[in-house]
């Protein structure tokens, strides 16, 4: 999952053990996630209630 | 203290509109946009169910979670170390729509209120939402403000014109109009050339004026188009000439 998203997501360099490496932004993870988990859900949410009766 | 500047300069670059390249921006302007069209599928129901409740709900914490990381973030967007930059912020008009946008969550708040409920209406305002993220849209909002003046003028004309012909056609036509507002219900109708015909004159002036009042309707309504498209025009010319479009 991790190199997926390292993969495809902005990337920030830090330095470690003497040399730049490339590390991905967690900010990116919770971003990237909850707009996954977001889209599901109000998918989810909008077919529920067009088929529900209303009141 | 490094760590948490680089976090708070990620989360701005997230919220603005996506640059090239930028994944995770471009998924959160996909997903605002995505939940400004959901937010709006209670309005296009009759009547409630726990769903629509739900969507309200949660799009409400959306949007206000958007607006306040927004507010957060606004000493990178106006690029000064001061809360006059938090202040400068707050009060530009995208955040100020961000704003009545969250204003639905008083019906929450105070549920046996039916006057609150009308809040729920403001969502309507989700769609200018829209226009942060579309060039177009955008394009065409600084045509408006810059074309403001002959617009301003065309729109004085039809409503001098509209008023005009309500009030001619109010005293030829005593038995058709109950009151001056359906004169002008009617004018405006056959200016704007809609013609629902609900409303329609039996004398021969008043037929004339209808006649008269449709051509001059056609004349009004290519004034601001033809403005609009000029302008348009020549706002792509220049951006194509900087090489921005």
């Amino acid at each position: 999952m991790s190199k997926i998203f390292d993969k495809f997501i902005k990337k920030k360099e830090v330095i470690h053990d003497g040399g730049v490496h490339q590390k991905a932004n967690p900010v990116d993870f919770i971003v990237i996630l909850g707009c996954i988990i977001i889209v599901v859900g109000l998918c989810y949410l909008s077919v529920m209630a067009y088929i529900t009766p209303a009141y | 203290m490094d760590e948490f500047m680089t976090a708070k300069r990620r989360i701005y670059e997230i919220l603005e509109v996506s640059k090239h390249g930028d994944v995770t921006s471009k998924a959160y302007d996909y997903m605002i946009l995505f939940s400004v069209a959901v937010g709006l599928v209670p309005l296009t129901i009759k009547g409630d169910n726990q769903y629509t409740r739900l969507i309200d709900l949660l799009t409400i914490i959306i949007y206000a979670t958007d607006y306040f990381l927004r507010l957060y973030t606004s000493d990178y967007k106006m690029g000064i170390k001061s809360y006059k930059a938090y202040v400068a912020n707050a009060l530009m008009p995208m955040s100020i729509i961000d704003l009545i946008s969250i204003t639905p969550i008083l019906t929450f708040i105070f549920p046996a209120s039916k006057t609150i409920g009308l809040f729920r209406l403001f969502r309507v305002v989700l769609l200018l939402k829209v226009v942060r993220y579309s060039t177009t849209v955008e394009i065409i909002w600084h045509i408006v403000i810059k074309a403001w003046r002959p617009l301003s003028a065309v729109i004085m004309l039809a409503f001098v014109y509209i008023v005009t012909c309500g009030l001619i056609v109010y005293q030829v036509e005593p038995d058709i109009f109950n009151d001056f507002m359906d004169a002008i219900y009617w004018s405006g109708c056959t200016v704007l050339t809609v013609g629902y015909g609900d409303i329609a004159p039996k004398t021969d002036i008043g037929r004339f004026l209808s006649v008269l009042s449709a051509m001059m309707g056609v004349a009004i309504i290519a004034l601001p188009s033809g403005i609009i498209t000029a302008a348009y025009m020549n706002e792509l010319k220049d951006k194509h000439g900087k090489g921005l479009f």
